[in-house]
């Protein structure tokens, strides 16, 4: 064949046409009795957008039940478009779509509550393996030491503020009960994480928030506790922070206590 | 890097094993009479896609783990991307390196195809020209990659629905060139040498009887769908009959190699595979050369 073209370009002109049809390339395909060009090119282009919309619909079944498959196919097909896939593994293709969701569709920012809370389950659901701390770890915390105690999260746990209802969502799909309307609510941050390999989430008060927020932001115990000085009395302060601290231990949330 | 202990692969006894799928951990742990002592399924080892447990931990490790107690396994990957014309992907080679080091696999695979360029991915096994200069493209990284791995790597033909113009090789000749020029083994996949058989119109035997005995170390057998025009390798029905045939032929020419069923979409309870890979087991009993079914006593 004159002019054939070397692998590089011939990839990225195969490549721009499955990724956006605007590619000439049929005269470089075999074309016999048994299908032309363009048939055989339909399968790699369909299978392309195909593949990518089931592994959407498997993160994000939720979001799937709440708005329907065609919806859902639509919103799937310009997610394809808008974010093409950078990663080996399609187990991250789908990490946007929340992003996607509240651009593309701004009046729908409920809706894009509900995927990001699907994928931050996603996410607490393989997040890398660490130790947990047991209760009786509380026991040998020196006095002096509570000051500049740090707490060391697991690397499952997560904080995510919503202004909606999506949890209620994913729990009625959990018990296969009719999902609710999805709606606004007033902003409310939750905590996930991962306990004997199931995803948990609860609601956080105002205080646990800002305490969480402290330990993300590697505060030491003293300065958690002068932070929720803001909500509690100082001399309910340290006995509160305790509490919180051992209820986190108990679910599971933290992996090591760090001295200096 | 050593092979599981347990993988029971020789000449005489090659194994038979399934695709490892989420759907069948619990019945893998269980064994098949749940509630009694656990006895194991009539599975020699099982394949895992290793992308699937390129993950940080959680339940996909967790059960990888458990399952490697019980099974030897070998890893499959789909995103190695040989014959892209992008620098090969480190961080991918450091993940799969570090997961082979977890698993010990007794191979390590991928495919003959490219994923995509400049960045993306399109998570499809995209088809390759048949060209020298694929040949010598692939052939280079493959040694790069055995060298990082330290472990020599098998290439799968893989299905495809098209041929550019411009090939001068067939299928055949293009896969075993590759593994000549690199030193690495094959995964001979029956049904993408039936599918590509009729989507390209040419005798599948042809193909088994043209691929060098010496490189052929692990055999793939799926089922497939009808779009119409083409055959779609879909992995979601049993193997059909013009699958087994062909089988027969590929046993009678390279003997007892490690066989497995690979079924991706309607995935059915783990005792229908394992009845499945009692066909493939008596396939390769009654067409085994008679020197390779002599078991040293």
């Amino acid at each position: 064949m004159k002019n054939a073209p070397l692998l590089a370009p011939l990839q990225q002109r195969l490549q721009a046409h499955l990724l956006a049809g605007d590619a000439d390339i049929e005269a470089l395909i075999v074309a016999d009795d048994i299908a032309d060009a363009s048939a055989r090119l339909d399968v790699y282009a369909q299978a392309y957008r195909l593949r990518l919309l089931d592994v959407l619909r498997s993160d994000y079944p939720v979001l799937l039940a709440r708005i329907g498959a065609a919806k859902f196919a639509a919103l799937g097909r310009s997610y394809i478009d808008a974010h093409p896939s950078d990663t080996p593994s399609v187990r991250w293709f789908g990490r946007h779509l929340a992003e996607h969701l509240r651009i593309a569709q701004p009046s729908q920012r409920a809706l894009a509550d509900l995927a990001a809370f699907e994928w931050s389950q996603g996410e607490v659901f393989d997040a890398p393996d660490a130790p947990v701390l047991k209760l009786e770890a509380m026991a040998y915390i020196a006095a002096e030491a509570w000051g500049e105690m740090r707490v060391i999260l697991h690397p499952a746990v997560r904080l995510l503020t919503l202004a909606s209802n999506a949890p209620a969502l994913v729990s009625a799909q959990i018990k296969a009960k009719p999902l609710p309307r999805i709606k606004t609510a007033a902003p409310q941050t939750w905590l996930l994480w991962r306990r004997d390999y199931l995803i948990h989430w609860r609601a956080l008060g105002v205080e646990e928030c800002a305490a969480l927020e402290a330990v993300r932001a590697d505060l030491g115990f003293g300065d958690i506790c002068e932070r929720l000085c803001e909500w509690i009395a100082p001399e309910q302060v340290a006995i509160t922070a305790a509490g919180m601290l051992k209820r986190w231990i108990s679910d599971e949330l933290i992996s090591e206590l760090e001295f200096n | 890097m050593t092979p599981h202990p347990n993988f029971k692969s020789s000449h005489a006894n090659p194994g038979f094993g399934l695709g490892l799928r989420t759907e069948h951990y619990e019945a893998l742990l269980n064994g098949p009479n749940a509630g009694d002592d656990v006895i194991e399924w009539p599975i020699d080892w099982l394949e895992i896609l290793s992308e699937n447990y390129m993950v940080g931990g959680g339940k996909p490790l967790h059960y990888l783990d458990r399952i490697a107690e019980r099974y030897p396994l070998v890893m499959h990957g789909v995103s190695l991307s040989i014959g892209s014309s992008d620098p090969l992907d480190r961080a991918y080679l450091i993940q799969l390196k570090a997961l082979a080091e977890r698993v010990r696999p007794k191979f390590i695979s991928d495919h003959f195809c490219w994923t995509g360029i400049a960045g993306r991915n399109l998570h499809d096994l995209l088809p390759l020209p048949q060209t020298e200069e694929a040949v010598q493209h692939i052939a280079r990284r493959v040694r790069e990659v055995q060298d990082f791995l330290g472990q020599q790597i098998l290439l799968e033909n893989v299905s495809s629905y098209l041929r550019f113009q411009h090939s001068t090789l067939s299928e055949w000749e293009f896969i075993s060139a590759v593994a000549k020029e690199a030193d690495c083994g094959l995964l001979l996949d029956i049904n993408n040498i039936y599918v590509n058989s009729c989507n390209h119109g040419f005798d599948p035997e042809v193909f088994i009887d043209a691929i060098p005995r010496s490189r052929v170390q692990q055999i793939h057998l799926a089922g497939h769908s009808h779009n119409g025009q083409l055959v779609i390798d879909t992995h979601d029905h049993p193997v059909p009959d013009p699958v087994w045939a062909l089988y027969a032929h590929a046993v009678r020419r390279f003997g007892a190699i490690p066989t497995m069923i690979e079924r991706d979409d309607h995935i059915p309870p783990l005792a229908e595979l394992v009845a499945e890979l009692d066909i493939a087991r008596k396939i390769s009993a009654a067409n085994l050369p008679r020197m390779a079914q002599m078991v040293p006593a």
